[in-house]
């Protein structure tokens, strides 16, 4: 019976694995929509390019209109438990909470417990734990406010490579970032 | 040397080697002379130089607009 267990429960993990690897390739709507049904809480008008939202995904509150990319992920729970043999049964976990309109760069990981706020930008490969004050741009690891969200934003409006491109259709866009660049 | 003069020399060998001297009221931000890892670069300078220390809440566009507003940051800091 013992053996069994473990067998449907492998199973169950590598159905799950499969799931969320298909969610990687689908929509934006529908990959919300999933997670949602996993039980993480999330806003309006969110990006979302990863599914790495831990074993308990309903520990993770995230605001409205924040950015996720790709292989960004939220761990809830220490998986160091692992070595403490004698106290098999142990688990310490720890919600994640994020505010609204913030942008998570490639491949940032965030810590068990880590709160952050709105208005923040967390840079590419940072790895985030403890408290992220609002209006903040974190980077590194262990990631620090290296300037506020709006000191970044004048240095971003004033950019010698800013081009206004994001809305436009992709061949357009190619154009103008091709010509900005000199690029025949 | 005094700290506007300092914070000039460093900025200009940095970030505008090319064009050489800086107007102290030069806005730094719109001209778009220092980018994100060059603030990044500026404020270690400037807490290495000047033994400060900057806060996340020093770190906004008043203080980093011109040679002027980071000498007088720099002042603001040294004198508590």
């Amino acid at each position: 019976m013992r053996m069994l267990d473990l067998l449907m429960q492998r199973v169950a993990q590598l159905v799950e694995s499969v799931r969320l690897r298909l969610l990687a390739l689908a929509s934006n709507e529908r990959r919300i929509r999933a997670l949602r049904r996993r039980g993480l809480r999330i806003g309006e008008n969110c990006l979302v390019f990863t599914t790495a939202f831990s074993s308990d995904p309903y520990l993770v509150e995230i605001g409205d209109h924040v950015a996720i990319s790709q292989g960004v992920e939220f761990l809830t729970h220490d998986g160091s438990v692992w070595i403490f043999q004698d106290h098999p049964e142990m688990d310490v976990f720890g919600p994640i909470k994020v505010g609204s309109n913030s942008y998570f760069g490639t491949n940032c990981t965030i810590l068990p417990g880590t709160r952050i706020g709105s208005n923040c930008i967390i840079g590419s490969g940072s790895v985030v734990r403890g408290v992220i004050p609002d209006d903040s741009v974190v980077l590194g690891n262990p990631a620090k406010v290296v300037m506020k969200t709006s000191l970044l934003q004048q240095l971003l409006v004033n950019h010698k490579h800013r081009l206004d491109t994001r809305n436009l259709p992709p061949r357009e866009k190619k154009a103008i970032v091709r010509r900005h660049f000199g690029i025949v | 040397m005094d700290v506007v003069q300092e914070i000039h020399d460093y900025i200009a060998a940095e970030f505008t080697p090319e064009r050489g001297s800086l107007a102290p009221d030069e806005n730094l931000l719109a001209q778009g002379i220092i980018d994100s890892m060059g603030i990044l670069k500026l404020v270690t300078f400037l807490e290495e130089r000047f033994g400060i220390e900057a806060i996340d809440d020093d770190l906004v566009p008043e203080n980093f607009a011109s040679i002027e507003t980071l000498a007088a940051f720099v002042e603001r800091k040294r004198n508590g």
